[in-house]
């Protein structure tokens, strides 16, 4: 097991290498980060010129790609400027955002597997029941929603026409406490939890029930399947009361390969985040990748693609893993 | 060597037949997908037909004014313009039915190419095993572990342009299932006694895939490609929607809600239909390919 996660995690190195080598690429295709430089009446041509060469950016693209994946393990140029938001750093700009796409995509994440994976269960049975036909509708429905159309009609519904949630963004600004205007920082812990709360249900809404469609079927599915398995029958002929068979011998078996999935389901997570956040103007790193790529932002963008395909082979890798200790039918040496 | 040819293809033919025929009477039983399979028959109709239905519009042309609104633009449903008229003064209903039609390519399209690349990937790489297949699915594992809708979004922004550009960005991303599937079915088909058979009567590698393995590999790949089409009209209408994929003045069901935000307040049914169109069409592919799956299913064959 320990050499299999070391060659595993030794694997790792050049996938990200090319993912790296390959996103740095089609950035740069983007167009020239200096160029919008040249507008600003402050910067010396002398200037862009310098920093052209401390980027390397006057030099074949492998020799400048070189010196950008050195700067962004070992960060001591902050990733790149900022064109989007001038006088700050990628690494500044992305690491100011990070916390609340973490949150409110983490928080969908486990509100995804707690509805998914006891739905299917359900689901699976009491096949063909009517809880069973509702909830394979709803499955279907969450499928094939777009999420951000999804993300538009809650907002007309219980923004616009009903006044409940917030239409955009993830707190106020500030607070009236007492007559006073305090500023949302300033606020105490427990408002500022609840009005981002309040902020955030209806996009996490959006990104659960995004999620929720998939993992209930394929739940489903995988129950229905080691139902009818041999040991299924076995336990229930040792005369095991049915909760036993159900959940000790049934549900272990068939939960491992939905936690394989989650794993692997990180890509669309980080699509279901950056559309939600462009809908709800959340000012996540998800609508900050859309605003990069959006007004040409080549550094921004560049860290960004980086960061979400780390997230993403991290995703696979602990999917990997997580198989290989869940089941001992699996052996890798 | 035409006349043998003959008769081994008639052979086949009339038993893909019976098998064909028997997918679909189980098909048949499926309730809902029959109903999305017909759901969907009216719809590509529709798309066909747009200019007929538009009712003497067309999705370009200005209209200069209506009886009953002050400005053409933002009108709200009447005689004529049964959705309204969008934010540029141009017929809703028209935009509909030939952003279907672009919607609708783009699903097809994409979903055929993926397909196709992917049984070609597949086929290769089961068949020939080694390091071919190491080589293919280190690539394919490699596409997988890509963050498909960022990287869709800036490669679009980098080749700006046209339906077919559209159609190739979302190419890329759509082969990798269809390639691990096939090629898990080859390694199993390629051990059973029919492909030995052929091989011993010394038919090319090419041969075999083509006439033995890829027919028999096709259920899959059908059920897979069906559910791809759902998933790439989604990914169509994301781009469209975020102003990046099929661009102004071409409609398509995205780009239809790409200003729909700014307008909510005054112009909600423009926001409406186009969403509702792209929700029903992938949810019917959804159904037909769940349909698909359990009618080619030999394992649930009863």
């Amino acid at each position: 097991m320990r050499n299999y996660l070391i060659r595993r995690s030794l694997e790792l190195i050049p996938v990200l290498f090319a993912i790296a080598f390959v996103s740095f690429w089609l950035v740069s295709k983007m167009g020239d980060p200096f160029a919008v430089l040249v507008l600003n009446p402050h910067v010396r041509p002398e200037d862009i010129q310098r920093l052209r060469h401390i980027w390397h950016w006057d030099d074949p693209l492998v020799v400048r790609f070189w010196y950008w994946l050195k700067d962004f393990v070992w960060p001591r140029q902050g990733w790149g400027l900022s064109t989007l938001a001038p006088g700050q750093t990628a690494l500044q700009l992305i690491s100011r955002r990070i916390p609340v796409t973490i949150a409110f995509s983490s928080t969908s994440l486990i509100a995804a597997i707690i509805l998914s994976i006891p739905l299917g269960v359900y689901s699976a049975l009491r096949q063909y029941s009517v809880a069973d036909y509702i909830l394979t509708f709803f499955a279907f429905f969450g499928m094939s929603m777009p999420t951000f159309w999804f993300g538009i009609m809650l907002i007309y519904l219980f923004a616009v026409k009903l006044h409940w949630f917030p239409a955009a963004g993830y707190h106020r600004a500030f607070f009236i406490i007492k007559g006073v205007p305090v500023m949302f920082d300033k606020a105490p812990r427990w408002m500022q939890f609840l009005d981002e709360a309040w902020h955030l249900t209806l996009p996490i809404t959006v990104l659960t029930v995004f999620q929720v469609g998939g993992w209930l079927r394929y739940m489903r599915s995988s129950m229905l399947e080691v139902k009818s398995m041999d040991y299924v029958r076995t336990a229930r002929a040792k005369g095991l009361p049915e909760r036993t068979v159900i959940y000790k011998h049934a549900f272990r078996n068939a939960v491992i390969p939905i936690i394989t999935l989650i794993g692997l389901s990180f890509p669309g997570l980080i699509g279901g985040a950056m559309i939600t956040e462009t809908v709800f103007a959340i000012d996540g790193i998800g609508r900050l990748t859309y605003n990069a790529v959006m007004s040409q932002d080549v550094f921004v963008a560049m860290a960004l693609i980086m960061i979400f395909s780390i997230l993403v082979v991290i995703g696979n890798f602990l999917a990997d893993i997580f198989y290989a200790v869940a089941d001992p039918r699996i052996r890798y040496s | 060597m035409a006349n043998e040819d003959y008769v081994e293809g008639g052979i086949e033919t009339s038993e893909s037949y019976s098998y064909w025929r028997k997918v679909f009477q189980r098909l048949k039983k499926h309730k809902i997908a029959m109903v999305s399979l017909w759901f969907l028959v009216v719809l590509i109709l529709m798309a066909v037909f747009a200019g007929p239905l538009s009712f003497g519009n067309n999705p370009y042309s200005y209209i200069k004014s209506v009886p009953w609104a002050p400005r053409p633009e933002l009108a709200p449903p009447g005689p004529g313009h049964p959705l309204g008229l969008d934010n540029m003064g141009r017929d809703a209903w028209s935009r509909l039915l030939y952003g279907g039609r672009v919607s609708l390519a783009v699903g097809f399209i994409c979903s055929f190419i993926g397909a196709a690349v992917g049984l070609f990937f597949g086929l290769i790489s089961g068949y020939f095993g080694g390091i071919t297949d190491m080589l293919i699915m280190r690539f394919t594992d490699f596409m997988l572990s890509l963050p498909v809708l960022p990287l869709m979004v800036v490669l679009s922004s980098v080749i700006k342009g046209s339906l077919w550009t559209i159609i190739f960005v979302i190419s890329i991303f759509s082969w990798m299932g269809v390639a691990r599937l096939v090629r898990g079915e080859v390694l199993s088909l390629k051990e059973q006694e029919f492909t030995e058979a052929a091989r011993a009567i010394g038919e090319t590698p090419g041969r075999i895939m083509w006439i033995h393995l890829l027919p028999n590999s096709m259920a899959p790949v059908i059920v897979a490609a069906t559910l791809a089409i759902s998933g790439n009209i989604i990914y169509e209408a994301t781009l469209s929607f975020l102003g990046l994929g099929i661009r102004q003045p071409t409609p398509s069901w995205g780009n239809m809600l790409n200003g729909a935000q700014t307008f909510m307040l005054t112009a909600p049914w423009l926001m409406w239909w186009p969403g509702i169109a792209i929700l029903v069409t992938t949810l019917a592919f959804n159904f037909l390919g769940d349909g698909l799956r359990d009618a080619l299913d030999p394992r649930l064959y009863r």
